[in-house]
């Protein structure tokens, strides 16, 4: 049944970008997860106007009320909605993205020891003009717990001048 | 120690989304209270009155006639997605336009002074096929915009492949892509998405109402204001990406370009 295989493919869609925004902790990978999980939206919304044999609503031969062969094309209309907030959401995350990697030096929610072993390596690819760090420079943003990645660019930066 | 806790996190994230799923596709196909999402017929839905553009008069609709050819129907387009959006539902597109706004302001305030890093110029092949590409981009997506009224389509996708082509000349040459232009431009087809509503509330007293006659069904030139507003947000799209794609790659700012 076609119904049963847009409903499978649209849940299958949802359920792995759940899947994804839960458990992982590269942002790039929970933003595809996010990307995943609105395609998976789309599809279900746009499933509920099918009609078996329906058209695509643009009207070429002339229709009356009892004479309607198309699909419904309020969910359509709808979906073209979401799909363009979709892209914006996007665009707006991914730029929050790249200023916390200019911040933290790394593209992940916790990082540990292993991980700034390549920021040196990281940081030569890097040459912006970062004007960010001037406002957290020598300042412990989060006094009494381990977090080194705040300090560690920081210090990074003064090795380097 | 790190492993476990990973290893929990992973299941508990699939026991959790199992139970989304299953509870999700019982309420979907459940149909003990008369009605499922897909036993119900088009007459008993909303996009029966859109379908046969009697939206105002529904008494009108179990008689009514649509043709293409045929002349002054309520709303014009022939392509009846278009009519939901750009007329009946106008509200919601211009929501989703401030949305796009904010998008593209918020890019352009968060990407600040990010000198662009060329490392290899691009090659000959590149360069020479981009003019040619970008050629066919914008005339493929001005066609798409145009028609929006009459196959599918419209000013979104029209917008965003025109903005394609003008990606592919930030990509392919040592051009400074922020440009002030695109910004002016997005602003300008914003206002006039405004201006239009505007016009509509003080000719016909609500918000986005179709002042222009609607015309032919099925020809070039028709269902008034859905021509124009269509126009206006592929103008306003194409500079939006193209603005924040220039954002997101970097380069110094020119008056102009």
């Amino acid at each position: 049944m076609v119904t049963a295989t847009f409903l499978l493919s649209a849940f299958s869609l949802i359920l792995v970008g759940i899947f994804g925004m839960l458990t992982r902790k590269n942002i790039i990978r929970i933003l595809l997860a996010v990307n995943i999980l609105e395609t998976g939206v789309n599809l279900l919304l746009v499933s509920f106007g099918y009609f078996r044999g329906g058209k695509a609503p643009i009207i070429t031969a002339p229709i009356s009320a009892s004479n309607l062969p198309f699909v419904d094309p309020l969910p359509q209309a709808l979906v073209l909605t979401s799909i363009v907030i979709g892209l914006g959401t996007t665009a707006l995350a991914l730029a929050i993205t790249l200023r916390y990697y200019r911040r933290r030096r790394t593209l992940e929610f916790e990082p540990d020891e292993e991980d700034f072993a390549s920021v040196e390596g990281a940081r030569t690819l890097m040459r912006d003009s970062d004007d960010s760090t001037s406002v957290t420079e020598g300042k412990d943003l989060h006094p009494g717990s381990n977090v080194p990645s705040d300090r560690e660019p920081a210090g990074a930066k003064e090795r380097a001048k | 120690m790190k492993r476990n806790n990973r290893l929990i996190i992973n299941l508990f994230a699939l026991v959790v989304v199992l139970l989304f799923g299953f509870i999700s596709i019982l309420a979907v196909t459940d149909g003990r209270s008369g009605l499922t999402m897909f036993s119900a017929d088009l007459q008993h839905r909303v996009s029966y009155a859109f379908l046969l553009k009697s939206v105002s008069h529904p008494e009108r609709a179990s008689n009514a006639t649509v043709e293409p050819g045929g002349r002054d129907y309520e709303d014009g387009a022939a392509n009846v997605v278009t009519s939901v959006v750009v007329d009946y539902r106008m509200l919601d597109t211009f929501g989703e336009v401030l949305v796009l706004f904010a998008a593209a302001a918020g890019v352009g305030l968060l990407m600040t002074e990010r000198k662009r890093v060329v490392e290899h110029d691009a090659s000959i092949v590149v360069k020479t096929a981009v003019p040619l590409v970008m050629l066919f981009a914008i005339i493929t997506g001005a066609y798409i915009v145009l028609h929006g009224h009459l196959t599918p389509g419209g000013g979104f996708p029209g917008g965003a492949i025109i903005a394609s082509g003008f990606i592919l000349q930030f990509l392919a040459f040592r051009e400074s892509p922020k440009r002030l232009i695109f910004k002016i431009l997005e602003s300008l087809a914003g206002l006039g998405i405004l201006a239009v509503g505007l016009v509509g509330l003080f000719v016909k007293g609500s918000l986005f109402a179709n002042f222009i006659a609607t015309g032919t069904l099925g020809a070039t030139i028709s269902a008034g204001t859905v021509l124009i507003i269509y126009l206006l947000i592929g103008i306003k799209v194409a500079a939006e990406l193209a603005s924040i794609s220039g954002d997101f790659i970097g380069g110094e700012q020119r008056i102009g370009g």
